[in-house]
């Protein structure tokens, strides 16, 4: 029973720890724009998250060695530090862009602008780095952010077409008048928004944090495969609730708060309350989880004593790190730029980056000397190759569609 | 390392440059730029409303409402700097120019008179601006069915 309890805690933290600022604001721009034509870009990022993560979460139970650890050991020092440095770097935009997020969330809630609230939801994001305990962090934020399951209710309450919605999701294609290279741009985007690097970071290095073994493989599987694709549920929610709200008033999603307003015309004060609850926790735990994955990354390819199963005096150089990148991450955010630029930013680099961080997994998780019986079966090594390339190919139109597309204008 | 510097550099200002307007060099690309111009103007416009008749029914919190109307106003100030700050490449565009010019001029007023109306809690006046922003709502779609 107490297994069950732990597994389904485990589902529901994962789906709603999946959806971040990347996923609000992809979904709800998408939404509004081009319906459900680009739900495939969802499904494929999930497909990809759920794919690497347990790949990442196996290798860590079998080796009971953090994912960056077995990295280097694997591909030797100066490989893998390619892809601690561009892990780090993307882990820096996107906390910039989580703390934006927090900061827009409580300016929806207050009215007081998102700048006064930046250094604030930088200082408390360190403070539960720093004080809070791992589970607890993870469970509170996980379960706050299943409230955006009044998205996926939203849909029975308003005046949702579900056969238009359906026939887009089977049949994508770019809608009349809108131009194909700026759809394309949102298929990245979306892509790079389910499958931001420091998830999969996080994904593995909590399993240490939680103490993971092989006997934790079962566990971790339920909560790959159930929670993450329940949490990419979420994100097309929000998307299909743009559809009947948002689109035919041709509203463009530029800012946060548009992407609220369907579940307000369908639930009233209410339904926004859930919203204002679930993306603050939804953007606070990204914040908290990029910030460690931050220090995870460096800490673990420096070799450094980590994590927050230690007290800080034990792993001082870890909290150090996860530190400065709050106060880096603030300051990037205090420079006025638009936090949804910013997300936008993120999830694109983040797409053109991805296979730096899930191609060394890949061969980790092939490797038989590290991984004994536990290595990849042959169809887990054709889909990862599979996504793989789909990856590279992303990641090579990602930065010539950001430029041509004005970031998706 | 030069030549990845140069590379950072070129991927940098190309970044930048995605911020920028494109100038347009004739009629047919200052009307692609104006209609786009419309379309955004409409989406403000139908944001601000929409966000507007949510607080009026009650469905909406004031701090809500006036955020988005406010953001809606802040946006459509932008689309109308920036069309303003285009060059028309000849007569026939400067006319289309002045016509545009009034459109986003009033579509933006309607916006700032219901963000005035909006924070005073004046629901009357709110169901007079929200009258402006139809009415502006409806220059535009007259304006883009002439542009396509």
């Amino acid at each position: 029973m107490k297994a069950v309890l732990s597994m389904t805690l485990g589902v529901m933290t994962a789906i709603g720890g999946f959806v971040d600022i990347g996923n609000l604001v992809t979904s709800g721009i998408t939404g509004a724009r081009f319906g459900m034509t680009l739900a495939w870009a969802v499904l494929v990022g999930t497909a990809g998250m759920v794919l690497f993560a347990e790949m990442a979460g196996r290798v860590t139970a079998v080796t009971r060695k953090p994912i960056f650890h077995v990295v280097r050991e694997r591909l030797g020092v100066r490989v893998s530090l390619v892809n601690a440095a561009a892990s780090t770097f993307l882990n820096l935009i996107t906390l910039a862009a989580e703390i934006g997020g927090v900061s827009l969330v409580l300016q929806m809630v207050t009215g007081i602008s998102y700048l006064i609230w930046v250094p604030l939801a930088g200082l408390a994001a360190w403070l539960v780095i720093w004080r809070m305990p791992f589970q607890w962090m993870e469970n509170i934020f996980g379960l706050l952010g299943l409230g955006m399951i009044v998205f996926v209710v939203a849909l029975f309450r308003l005046p949702t077409d579900w056969h238009a919605l359906w026939h887009q999701v089977i049949s994508p294609a770019v809608p009349a008048g809108q131009p194909a290279p700026t759809w394309w741009f949102y298929a990245v985007s979306l892509i790079g928004a389910c499958i931001v690097p420091y998830q999969v970071i996080f994904f593995s290095s909590g399993g240490r944090e939680e103490g993971w073994t092989s006997k934790s493989i079962t566990e971790m599987r339920v909560n790959a495969l159930i929670g993450f694709p329940l949490g990419g549920l979420l994100s097309l929610a929000i998307m299909a609730a743009a559809v009947p709200v948002l689109q035919p008033l041709n509203i463009q999603v530029s800012h946060l708060d548009q992407v609220a307003l369907p579940v307000a015309s369908a639930f009233g004060r209410a339904g926004l309350a859930f919203v204002f609850v679930s993306f603050f926790a939804a953007t606070f735990a990204a914040a908290a989880e990029s910030a460690l994955s931050s220090g995870y990354s460096v800490a673990q390819y420096m070799g450094w004593s980590w994590g927050k199963r230690h007290p800080p005096s034990a792993a001082a150089r870890f909290h150090l790190v996860c530190l400065a990148s709050v106060i880096a991450a603030t300051a990037f955010t205090l420079t006025t730029i638009d936090p949804v630029t910013v997300t936008i930013f993120a999830v694109v680099l983040g797409a053109a980056a991805v296979p730096l961080t899930y191609f060394p997994i890949l061969i980790v998780a092939n490797d038989a000397r590290v991984m004994g019986q536990r290595v990849n079966r042959r169809w887990v090594n054709a889909a990862g190759t599979f996504f793989l390339t789909i990856m590279v190919v992303v990641s090579l139109v990602s930065v010539p569609l950001l430029i041509i597309t004005k970031a998706g204008q | 390392m030069c030549r990845r510097l140069a590379c950072v550099a070129v991927l940098g200002s190309c970044l930048l440059l995605v911020a920028c307007a494109a100038p347009v060099f004739d009629d047919g690309g200052y009307r692609h730029a104006a209609l786009q111009t419309s379309m955004a103007m409409v989406s403000d416009l139908a944001s601000g409303q929409l966000a507007a008749q949510l607080g009026l029914r009650g469905n909406s919190f004031p701090t809500f409402t006036d955020g988005n109307v406010t953001d809606a106003e802040n946006d459509a100030d932008s689309v109308n700097s920036t069309f303003s700050s285009r060059q028309p490449p000849d007569a026939r565009s400067d006319a289309l120019r002045r016509t545009m010019l009034q459109a986003l001029s009033d579509g933006t007023s309607a916006l700032t008179d219901l963000r005035v109306a909006v924070r005073m809690g004046d629901r009357t006046q709110v169901r007079k601006a929200l009258a402006e922003v139809g009415k502006s709502l409806k220059t535009f779609d007259t304006l883009q069915q002439g542009l396509q």
